[in-house]
């Protein structure tokens, strides 16, 4: 082990004690078997997940010397196997991590392979969101039963696929609002994980998952008033940045910065978005007819969100802001107004225009009072993207966008310049 | 955590229900098998562009075209529901469609309208694949591709029970596909 022999040296040399010595010789001891164990749960999983998947290629070969009552007994084979591994791990395996999230993801692969055999006996061709509907409602139980940390984050994608393909107009099979009680049936497994270890990776990783899947399933209820869908995604995200910002009350949770993050962006991808001109003057010569507005699934969507934002920042008002960056907080009712406004004024584009790049100065001179780089290029990007953006909306020569570009990077180069010189100041 | 007790007892629940949604898929196929009378749907040749998949051939159905005698409301996507019946030839023929299902005995079929221009309506049926044994499967496609004429000369054996259906064969000049 070449720490060990740089112990020896270090201790050698007198740079370190013995006794030192001895405790980071412990350190590394205890600590490698758990990193061993890690290693095993990743190939438990991508075994259990390469034997389920080459059973069913197996059986999909479609063999004809069998009989059709064969191959349909043969289906059930794997869901049996599944069962049966995750029974023994229960039992037998002490619930070892290994054994539960290998036989787990095994059971859960062969509950959809064994459907996917059935409608090749029988010539089904069915509908995918049909399919994964099932394929995640049988595995969603595994989850709890197994507490399978990987059966949860397989079954949120299930859940994702399911969205899509029932939301988006490719299948009327299944009414799309489905996804929603799918959705909420894996949470309460991820809220548990997060009291139990939220530092985990399984915390870190399925808090990405459900951003991406909440942002993904709010937009299945689009019909023929989606531009509502942009106030409830702002809301949405505004929703993610808050409870990233302040909830539970000690920070510095991973999960809670990837909320933050990921509220951030989203809000400012959806400002962008309705940066350009073409939109409002959609949403400004459209008709509204108020009783089909009133009753529409994105209206009625909008108002649950925006209770919930309502609920979440009365439970957060008496927090004080940690620091005048958490200005996103207070954008949500500018942006409505300046939404609405566009309804019946040609001035909104101009609104939200004039909103992003207020969002992209003042993020700039927030870098630069705290001295945090992060947060001044966060500020650059902003800013130059809404410039980028009104250049090739306002159609200028080559020559004006060249140079454009050249005056974006330089004041890039210039702004981190200037601060990194102020930060080495400091501290000379 | 949960009692061995209580997951036991929800264990062989949860366990009993994996294996029912699979039952019961195949309990409805095989009562069609069974009970279901046989319809001939002519098949029609395969565009090129068609893709393939290795396993299966894809189905393409000679009449999609129904003309209603008063004119339908439909749009594209709908779902409605097709009464067939057997002509001269025993050859499944499409009676009339409907927007709300079938109370009586007549055998029917959920079909999804592909285009509708009054009174003429395009549909397109539900079943258009025929899993076929892996190796079996390409070359099975080529005689689909050679043999099978806009004549009406091959035909998908379809089962049809209480708006339930299932593909039981290819028939192509008198012959299963399986035999060619």
């Amino acid at each position: 082990m070449s720490i060990q022999k740089d112990l020896n040296d270090l201790v050698d040399n007198e740079i370190i004690s013995d006794e030192i010595a001895e405790k980071i010789r412990s350190y590394y001891q205890n600590e490698s078997p758990q990193q061993k164990q890690k290693l095993f749960i990743i190939f438990s999983i991508i075994g259990a997940t390469l034997i389920a998947l080459g059973i069913l290629l197996l059986i999909a070969h479609n063999w004809d010397n069998l009989s059709r009552t064969f191959k349909t007994i043969l289906a059930f084979l794997p869901i049996l196997i599944g069962q049966f591994a995750c029974a023994y791990s229960y039992f037998k395996k002490a619930r070892n991590p290994i054994w539960t999230e290998g036989s787990a993801i095994f059971l859960s692969i062969s509950l959809g392979a064994s459907m996917a055999l059935i409608s090749q006996i029988y010539n089904i061709p069915g509908s995918l969101s049909t399919y994964v509907f099932y394929w995640s409602i049988l595995s969603i139980p595994i989850i709890y039963l197994m507490q399978s940390q990987i059966t949860a984050v397989f079954s949120l994608v299930l859940v994702v696929v399911f969205a899509v393909n029932s939301g988006y107009g490719w299948s009327n099979d299944l009414p799309e609002f489905l996804a929603w009680p799918l959705f909420f049936s894996i949470l309460p497994f991820y809220l548990k994980n997060i009291q139990i270890n939220n530092k985990g990776v399984f915390v870190h990783i399925f808090t990405w998952l459900l951003c991406l899947a909440l942002t993904i399933i709010m937009g299945i209820h689009g019909e023929t008033h989606q531009e509502i869908l942009f106030i409830t995604y702002f809301l949405m995200f505004q929703i993610f940045y808050i409870v990233g910002q302040n909830y539970p009350k000690e920070r510095n949770y991973t999960y809670q910065k990837t909320f933050a993050i990921a509220g951030m962006i989203g809000m400012n991808v959806v400002l962008l978005t309705l940066s350009f001109n073409r939109f409002w003057t959609d949403i400004y010569e459209q008709k509204i007819i108020f009783n089909e507005l009133i009753t529409s699934p994105e209206l009625i969507q909008l108002g649950i969100v925006l209770m919930i934002s309502i609920w979440i920042k009365s439970k957060f008002s008496k927090d004080t802001p940690r620091s005048k960056a958490d200005f996103y907080r207070y954008l949500d009712i500018p942006f409505i107004l300046i939404f609405i406004m566009g309804y019946f004024l040609p001035i909104s584009m101009y609104l939200i225009n004039i909103m992003i790049l207020g969002i992209g100065i003042f993020t700039i001179k927030e870098g630069i009072k705290n001295n945090s780089l992060s947060i001044l290029n966060l500020g650059l990007f902003i800013t130059s993207l809404l410039i980028i953006f009104k250049f090739f909306d306002a159609d200028f020569s080559f020559i004006a966008k060249g140079i454009l570009f050249i005056l974006v990077g330089l004041s890039f180069f210039l702004a981190n310049y200037l601060l990194i010189k102020k930060q080495s100041d400091d501290v000379q | 955590m949960m009692s061995n007790k209580n997951f036991i007892i929800i264990g062989i629940l949860v366990a009993l229900v994996q294996l029912l949604v699979p039952a019961w898929m195949i309990y409805q196929k095989e009562l069609v098998i069974q009970k279901g009378d046989t319809y001939l749907f002519p098949i029609a040749p395969v565009d090129p562009h068609d893709p393939f998949s290795g396993k299966y051939i894809y189905l393409n159905f000679l009449k999609t075209s129904f003309i209603s005698d008063r004119p339908m409301n439909l749009n594209y996507g709908e779902s409605v529901y097709a009464i067939i019946e057997k002509d001269f030839e025993e050859k499944a023929i499409v009676r009339s469609l409907r927007t709300d299902p079938p109370q009586n005995e007549e055998a029917y079929i959920k079909v999804s309208v592909n285009y509708s221009d009054s009174n003429r309506i395009q549909i397109e049926y539900p079943f258009n694949v025929f899993y076929m044994e892996e190796f079996k499967a390409p070359r099975a496609e080529d005689i689909y591709r050679k043999n099978v004429t806009k004549k009406g000369n091959a035909f998908a054996v379809v089962k049809v029970y209480q708006g339930q259906y299932t593909i039981t064969d290819v028939i192509i000049n008198g012959k299963s596909i399986g035999e060619l």
